[in-house]
C-alpha cells in the first residue's frame, strides 16, 4: 500500500495546524503538491516541506514520524485511511473524523476526537484534558466511533460526549464524563473526582472505584452481569483490560445520575 | 442649542477605575500632587488613587530612552516575533482598541492577567448561558442575596453598600434583606443589614451542592446526606428560601473560584438559577471588571467577533480558552515575545519570562527583572481620560483626569509601537 | 475634483426617477447638478447598463451594544464557521449571526449598503451601543433610544406626570444618548418580567405601577410627535411569537390615537390561532390595517431558514422561548431599572411547520402592504436572519417564480395554509429602491440620503443589471460613500467611517434636576455618567462626524 511520510525536521518554534493536510483526499495528490501545502506557523505562513520532509507517495497511509506535542488537528475531518503518527500528536487530533484510523504512538493533546463521529483513533501514551469532548460553545463531544487510550487520559474525559465508545485502559483525571449526553466511556485504573457530573445519559463503566460521586448519584445495589457481557463481547480482543472482560460480565453496582438532570446516566463500578 | 451638559473633570465627582465597580461618586480634595479622598473612597480607591509614578521615561534594556526610541525597540521586537503574546491588557476601552488592532496587524494572541477567572465565566456563557441582573436592579429589588463562594468584599469593598445597603427603594422601604454566605463569612464592617447566615461550605465542592438543590427543587429522589461537608437540610432550606423569595440574587466572583474546572461549578450554579426561574424570579450577577478584565474582552469581542485568548496569527482571528492562556503559552515558550499591559495596578506585574517582554507599565511600577523596553503609562481615570466597563457588562463609564500627566496613554504608547512599526509592519 | 458616473440607468423614488437613464455628478462628496459645458470633469465611470440607486439604508439592524456582545460571546462556533481574514486594508474578524463589527461594516458596503440604525440601544448601555458602531466601518449609523419598561419613565406616568414632563425625559434620552429616535420594546413589560408577570396584555395592569402597554404607547407615540422627532415611536407589540398576537398588533396600532407609529418586525406580531395547531397567518388582517392606517408603517422582519441568533430586549419573550433555542443555551438579563434583554440563538428550519409558516407570513405582509413607502425590508437583523440573506429576499419579493419554487420546498401544512401562492405581486427595482434607500431615509427624516438630487451625500450603489436579482444585488459593481469608491465588485477597495446621525430636540432643563434626584436615590451610577458628549462620539467614531438633525414641533 502507498503511503506518505512526513517527517519532522525539527521541533516547530511555534504551534502548527495540520487540517490542510487531511482537508481533502491525499490520495491523488502529488508528492509535490503535499510539499508546498501552505502552513500557519504562529504569523507566518509556511511550506510543508519547510517543516517535514516529504518521501513517499500520497494514498490510503500517511505516516508522521517524529511526531510533537505542537502537531495540532492531525487527522481533522479525516473520512477514511489511516494516519500513523510516530511519536506525539498535539491538540485536536481526529477532530470531527468521520472514518478511518489514527494510530499515535507516543501521546496525544489535549481535546483528541472532539467532534468525532465515526472511525477509530488509538493513543499509545496518554491523552490530555477534554479527551473526547466538546469545544467551547458546541454541543458535540464524540459522536461516534472508537477511542482507545493505552495510557491516562486527563481531566474531563467524555464531557458532553453523545455517542461512541471512549476506553481507558489506564486512569481518568476529574470530571470523566461530565455533562455527557450518551455513549459509553470505560476506564481501567483510577478516576478523580466528581465523575459524571451534570451527566444526562450514557454509560461509565469503572473497574476501580472512583474517588468521588456527586451527591446527586444515588447507589442502586448490584446489577445484572448481562450488559456488561455485551460490552465484554463487543471489545474483545482489544489492547488493555477492556480486550479481556470476563465473556459472562462483570458484577458490578450501579450508580443513577446526575439528578440535578434528569438522572438517567449510569456509573458502573466492578464489585 | 439647549442639552445636557458635558461631563467634566470634576474633583467633586471622580469615577474610580480600581475596580469593576467602577463607582463614580468619589469626592477628592486637595491640590493635583496631593489629592485625599473624601468621600466614596474605600481601601481599594486610596491605594489606587495613591499610587505614585516615578518621573522616569520610557526605558530600553534598562537605558533611558524617548518614547520614540521605546516603540521603535518594540516595533523591531515584534516585527521578529512568531506568536507576540498581548497580555496583561489592564487598561481602558481606548487601550483596548489600540491592543486589538496591534495585534491583528502582528498577529498576536490576547490575553488579560484576570483571563483564568473570566474564562470560567465565559465557558458558562458558551455552553449553558445564563439569567443575570445588574446593580441597580440589585439594589431595589434583592430580598435574598446568596454570595456563592464567600464574601467577595476585599475584592469589591463597596458592592454592599451600592447595592442592599440603600435603605431606599424604588419600591419603597427596603425590608431587610437577607444575605446568606457560602463559604467565607462578611468581614467587619461590611455595610449589612438585618440577617445574615454564613454556611461554611467547602467552595471547592460547591458545584455538588448546586446540583443537589437543583435534584431538591425538581423533587428528585436525591438519597446523599450532604454536599459540600453540609447536610442536605441545610441546602433543601437554601432552596426553599430561593423559592420564596421574590427577587433572589446570586453573586460570585469568579476569581475565588480558584479550582480546576470551576466553570462546572458555575454552570451549575446557573442552571440552578434557570429553574428557579420557572417560577419565581432569581438572577446572577458574576462580579468581575477589576483591572478593566471586562473591558478587554467587550471590546476584542464586538470588533473580531471573538473576545479575550483570541489569536490572530493565521490572519483570522481564532478563539481557544484553553491554548492561549498567558501561562501556557509563556510556560511552553510558544509565545515569543510578551507585551504586557498594566496601567491600572502598578503592582500587577509581568510574569516571570524569558522571552523578551515589553511593559506599558503603571508609572509606580517597580519590575523584578529589567524588560527590554519599559514604557510607563498613565492610568485612566487618573491621568488621563478614557471608559471602562462595569461588572455587569453592561455600563461603560467614563473616566476622566484628576491630576495633570506627562506619561502616555496606553492606547497612545501602542500607537507610536504601530507608527514605528511603519508600512511593512 | 467632479465626478460624473455616465449613462446608468437611475432608480431615485424620492424624485419620481424610475429606471430613466442619467448621468449623475459628484463634488466634494456631495450630488450636485449637472455642470456646465466649461467645467472639467475629473473622472468618469461609464455605467451603461447598469443599475444605479442611492445606498441602501437599513432602518432596523442590531449592530451594536450589549445584547450583540453577548450573543458574540455566546457563539464561537458561529465565528468558528465563519472568518474574514485581514488584508491590508481591512481588520480581521469573523461571525455570521453575530459578526464582529468589522465585518458587519465591509459586508454590508458589499451589499451596497452605506447606512445601518441599531434599533435597541438601552440609554444606560447606550455608551457601548455608540462604541460598537464607532468601530463599525463603511457606513453611518445611528440608533433608537429604548423607553418604556424603565422606571423613571413608569413612575412620572403612575404618578399622574404631565406629559410635558414626558416629553422633556424622552428628549433629554434623545441628548444623553446621542439618538435619533425612540423604540418601545414590549411596552411596560420588561419591567413587568422582574415583577415575575410572564405575559403582559395591551390593557393589563403593571404590578406594581398599574400603567398599561396601551397607556405607555399612548405617551411616548404622543411626546415623539410633540417633540417634533421625525422617526415616529418605533414598537415592538406586547406578545411577541404568540399565536393570536395579531389582534395585539391592531389594539397597538389604535393605542398610537392617530398619531404616526413604526411598527417593527411585525412578521413576528401577524399570528391567528385558525387551523389545527392553533397557529396561522394573520398578513392579510394586518396588512389591510396597515393600508387602512396612514399614520402607520412597518417593517417586515422576515425570517429565512438556517442558523442564526436571536438578541431582543424583550426579557419577557426572550425567556418565554428558551426551551426552543438551539444549541440549548440562552441569557437573560434584567438591565438597571431600565430595560432588559434575551439572547438565544435559534434555527429556523423549512421542515418545521411554525417556521415554515413564519416564512410565509413575513412575505405575505411584504407583499399586502400596497405602499412602498410604509414598509421596510428588514430580518430584523440576526433575529429573522442575518443582514447577509437580504439579497435572497429581494429576489423572493421580485420574482414569483422563484419564490413559488421556494415554497414547494418548505413544510406541506404551512404551505397549505398560507395564500403566498395566491399573490402574484412581483416588486419592482422602483419598488426596491423605495424599501431600502428613499422611505428609510424619509422615514428617519434624514434629508441628504436615500436619494440622488442635488445635495444629496454621494452614496451611490451600482450593480450589473442581471436577471438573478440575488446575485445582482449580492455583488453591486460599485459603491460609493461620500463620492468615494470604498466598493469594487463586492469588494472592501477603501476603508471609510460614515457619520453618526442624531436629533435634539428641545426641552425644559428642570428635568434634569428630576434626573439627577432620581439617579442619586435609586440608580448606581450618576445621571451625568450616562450621558454622551459629542466630543466621545467622535472619539468612538474613528472622528465621524456627528450630525443632528432638526425637530419640527408638532401639534400639541
Amino acid at each position: 500500500m502507498s503511503a506518505l511520510r512526513l517527517t519532522l525536521t525539527a521541533r516547530p518554534p511555534a504551534r502548527v495546524d495540520l487540517s490542510p493536510l487531511t482537508a481533502q483526499p491525499l490520495a491523488g495528490r502529488s508528492a509535490a503538491e503535499i510539499a508546498a501545502l501552505p502552513l500557519v506557523l504562529g504569523n507566518r505562513r509556511v511550506r510543508l516541506d519547510e517543516l517535514f520532509r516529504v518521501t513517499g507517495t500520497p494514498g490510503q497511509v500517511l505516516e508522521i514520524a517524529g511526531g510533537d506535542d505542537r502537531l495540532d488537528r492531525i487527522g481533522a475531518g479525516l473520512a477514511g485511511g489511516s494516519i500513523v503518527v510516530e511519536g506525539d500528536a498535539g491538540a485536536y487530533l481526529g477532530q470531527r473524523m468521520t472514518g478511518g484510523s489514527i494510530t499515535v504512538s507516543g501521546h496525544a493533546g489535549p481535546f483528541a476526537a472532539t467532534g468525532m463521529k465515526g472511525g477509530e483513533i488509538r493513543v499509545a501514551g496518554n491523552a490530555g484534558d477534554f479527551l473526547a469532548a466538546a469545544l467551547p460553545g458546541e454541543h458535540q463531544g464524540m459522536q461516534g466511533g472508537l477511542v482507545l487510550v493505552g495510557g491516562n487520559a486527563g481531566d474531563r474525559a467524555g464531557d458532553r460526549m453523545r455517542r461512541g465508545a471512549l476506553l481507558i485502559s489506564g486512569s481518568a483525571g476529574d470530571y470523566c464524563a461530565s455533562r455527557m449526553v450518551a455513549g459509553t466511556i470505560a476506564v481501567g485504573g483510577r478516576v478523580g473526582r466528581s465523575t459524571g457530573m451534570a451527566m444526562r445519559r450514557g454509560t461509565v463503566l469503572l473497574l476501580s472505584p472512583p474517588e468521588h460521586l456527586p451527591p446527586t448519584f444515588n447507589d442502586c445495589g448490584r446489577f445484572p452481569l448481562t450488559i456488561v457481557a455485551l460490552l465484554a463481547r463487543a471489545w474483545r480482543g482489544l489492547p488493555g483490560p477492556f480486550g479481556v472482560l470476563p465473556a459472562a460480565g462483570l458484577p458490578v453496582r450501579r450508580f443513577m445520575g446526575d439528578l440535578a438532570n434528569d438522572g438517567k446516566g449510569e456509573v458502573l463500578v466492578r464489585d | 442649542m439647549s442639552g445636557p451638559p458635558i461631563p467634566a473633570p470634576d474633583v467633586a465627582a471622580v469615577t474610580c477605575p480600581f475596580c469593576g465597580l467602577v463607582c463614580d461618586d468619589l469626592v477628592m480634595a486637595g491640590t493635583p500632587d496631593a489629592l485625599e479622598l473624601r468621600a466614596g473612597g474605600c481601601p481599594t480607591a486610596a491605594s489606587g488613587f495613591g499610587q505614585r509614578g516615578r518621573s522616569d521615561g520610557p526605558r530600553i534594556a534598562g537605558r533611558p530612552a524617548t518614547l520614540t526610541e521605546a516603540a521603535a525597540e518594540a516595533a523591531r521586537l515584534l516585527r521578529e516575533a512568531r506568536r507576540p503574546l498581548f497580555g496583561g491588557l489592564a487598561t481602558d476601552v481606548e487601550g483596548a482598541r489600540a491592543a486589538g488592532r496591534l495585534a491583528d496587524r502582528t498577529g498576536g494572541v490576547l490575553d488579560h492577567m484576570n483571563g483564568a477567572a473570566a474564562v470560567r465565566n465565559l465557558l458558562v456563557l458558551q455552553d449553558g448561558g445564563w439569567i443575570t441582573t445588574t446593580l441597580s436592579e440589585i439594589r431595589n429589588r434583592c430580598d435574598l442575596l446568596i454570595l456563592a463562594g464567600g464574601d467577595i468584599t476585599p475584592r469589591f469593598p463597596r458592592f454592599f453598600e451600592r447595592t442592599i445597603g440603600a435603605r431606599e427603594t424604588l419600591f419603597g422601604e427596603r425590608a431587610a434583606c437577607e444575605v446568606v454566605f457560602l463559604g467565607r463569612g462578611p468581614s467587619t464592617g461590611a455595610a449589612l443589614r438585618g440577617a445574615v447566615e454564613v454556611i461554611g461550605c467547602e467552595v471547592p465542592a460547591l458545584g455538588d451542592a448546586f446540583g443537589l438543590m437543583r435534584a431538591l427543587l425538581a423533587g428528585r429522589p436525591v438519597e446523599a446526606s450532604a454536599a459540600a461537608g453540609m447536610p442536605t437540610a441545610v441546602w433543601q432550606k437554601l432552596v426553599d428560601r430561593l423559592r420564596a423569595a421574590k427577587y433572589g440574587v446570586v453573586a460570585w466572583a469568579a476569581a475565588d473560584f480558584d479550582f480546576p474546572h470551576a466553570e462546572l461549578t458555575i454552570q451549575a450554579l446557573c442552571e440552578l438559577i434557570k429553574d428557579l426561574n420557572r417560577d419565581t424570579r432569581c438572577s446572577g450577577l458574576p462580579l468581575g471588571g477589576s483591572d478593566g478584565d471586562v473591558t478587554a474582552d467587550a471590546v476584542a469581542l464586538w470588533q473580531t467577533g471573538f473576545g479575550l485568548r483570541a489569536a490572530f496569527g493565521g490572519g483570522v482571528p481564532e478563539q481557544d480558552l484553553h491554548l492561549n492562556a498567558t501561562d501556557r503559552l509563556l510556560a511552553s515558550g510558544e509565545a515569543d515575545v510578551l507585551v504586557w499591559i498594566a496601567s491600572i495596578n502598578a503592582a500587577r506585574l509581568p510574569p516571570a519570562t524569558d522571552r523578551p517582554t515589553i511593559v506599558l507599565g503603571h508609572a509606580a511600577m517597580t519590575v523584578a527583572r529589567e524588560p527590554a523596553v519599559f514604557i510607563p503609562v498613565g492610568t485612566p481615570g487618573v491621568d488621563h481620560a478614557g471608559h471602562l466597563f462595569r461588572t455587569d457588562r453592561v455600563v461603560a463609564l467614563p473616566l476622566f483626569p484628576v491630576r495633570p500627566s506627562t506619561v502616555p496613554s496606553v492606547a497612545q504608547a501602542l500607537r507610536a509601537i504601530e507608527a514605528a512599526l511603519g508600512d511593512a509592519g | 475634483m467632479l465626478l460624473r458616473l455616465a449613462g446608468g440607468r437611475v432608480y431615485d423614488p424620492a424624485h419620481g426617477v424610475d429606471g430613466e437613464i442619467r448621468d449623475l455628478y459628484v463634488r466634494d462628496g456631495r450630488i450636485v447638478a449637472a455642470p456646465g459645458p466649461e467645467e472639467r470633469v475629473d473622472q468618469s465611470y461609464d455605467l451603461t447598463g447598469r443599475v444605479v440607486m442611492a445606498g441602501a439604508i437599513d432602518m432596523h439592524t442590531h449592530i451594536g451594544g450589549g445584547k450583540l456582545n453577548i450573543a458574540r460571546a455566546m457563539l464561537p462556533e458561529d465565528h468558528r464557521g465563519d472568518p474574514r481574514a485581514r488584508t491590508p486594508l481591512t481588520r480581521g474578524s469573523c461571525g455570521h449571526a453575530a459578526p464582529g463589527t468589522f465585518a458587519t461594516g465591509y459586508r454590508y458596503a458589499e451589499m451596497g449598503y452605506t447606512a445601518c440604525f441599531e434599533p435597541a440601544i438601552l440609554p444606560v448601555n447606550a455608551r457601548q451601543a455608540h462604541l460598537e458602531m464607532g468601530d463599525t466601518p463603511m457606513v453611518d449609523k445611528g440608533g433608537y433610544a429604548m423607553l418604556g419598561s424603565d422606571d423613571f419613565l413608569l413612575r412620572l406616568m403612575a404618578s399622574g406626570a404631565e406629559q410635558q414632563l414626558i416629553n422633556d425625559y424622552v428628549a433629554w434620552t434623545l441628548h444623553a444618548t446621542r439618538c435619533i429616535g425612540i423604540k418601545v420594546v414590549n411596552p411596560g413589560g420588561i419591567s413587568a418580567f422582574k415583577f415575575n408577570q410572564r405575559r403582559f396584555e395591551l390593557d393589563e395592569r403593571h404590578a406594581f405601577y398599574g400603567v398599561t402597554p396601551r397607556d405607555i404607547l399612548r405617551v411616548l407615540s404622543r411626546a415623539v410627535h410633540e417633540l417634533g422627532v421625525p422617526h415616529p415611536l418605533h414598537v415592538h407589540s406586547s406578545n411577541l411569537g404568540l399565536p393570536g398576537n395579531a389582534d395585539t398588533t391592531l389594539g397597538t396600532i389604535q393605542a398610537a390615537e392617530g398619531l404616526p407609529i413604526h411598527l417593527t418586525h411585525i412578521q413576528f406580531h401577524s399570528y391567528g390561532t385558525e387551523g389545527d395547531r392553533k397557529f396561522s397567518s394573520a398578513a392579510a388582517r394586518i396588512a389591510a390595517a396597515i393600508n387602512a392606517t396612514p399614520n402607520a408603517s412597518c417593517d417586515v422582519g422576515q425570517i429565512l431558514f438556517g442558523q442564526t441568533v436571536t438578541a431582543s430586549g424583550d426579557s419577557m419573550a426572550q425567556h418565554r422561548n428558551a426551551g426552543l433555542a438551539s444549541p440549548k443555551k440562552f441569557v437573560v438579563m434584567d438591565i438597571e431599572c431600565d430595560a432588559g434583554c434575551g439572547v438565544l440563538p435559534f434555527k429556523y428550519r423549512d421542515t418545521n411547520f411554525v417556521n415554515a409558516l413564519q416564512w410565509a407570513i413575513g412575505l405575505e405582509v411584504f407583499l399586502l402592504v400596497t405602499d412602498p413607502w410604509r414598509v421596510f425590508l428588514t430580518t430584523d437583523h440576526p433575529n429573522g436572519a442575518p443582514f447577509t440573506t437580504y439579497p435572497h429576499l429581494i429576489r423572493l419579493l421580485m420574482d414569483r417564480t422563484f419564490r413559488n419554487e421556494r415554497l414547494g420546498l418548505v413544510n406541506a401544512d404551512a404551505r397549505a395554509l398560507s395564500t403566498l401562492a395566491s399573490i402574484d405581486r412581483e416588486y419592482s427595482l422602483y419598488e426596491i429602491a423605495i424599501l431600502t434607500r428613499a422611505a428609510p431615509a424619509r422615514i428617519l427624516g434624514i434629508t441628504d440620503l436615500g436619494h440622488l438630487g442635488a445635495g444629496a451625500a454621494a452614496d451611490i450603489t451600482v450593480y450589473r443589471d442581471e436577471p438573478d436579482r440575488e446575485r445582482m444585488f449580492s455583488t453591486p459593481e460599485y459603491v460609493f460613500k461620500d463620492g468615494e469608491l470604498i466598493v469594487r465588485n463586492g469588494a472592501v477597495v477603501q476603508v471609510t467611517w460614515g457619520r453618526y446621525h442624531t436629533v435634539e430636540p428641545a426641552y425644559d432643563r428642570g428635568i434634569e434636576r428630576r434626573l439627577k434626584e432620581h439617579f442619586d436615590r435609586y440608580q448606581t451610577i450618576r445621571a451625568a455618567s450616562l450621558q454622551i458628549s459629542r466630543d466621545e462620539m467622535a472619539a468612538f467614531g474613528h472622528g465621524a462626524e456627528v450630525r443632528t438633525h432638526p425637530c419640527r414641533r408638532g401639534t400639541a
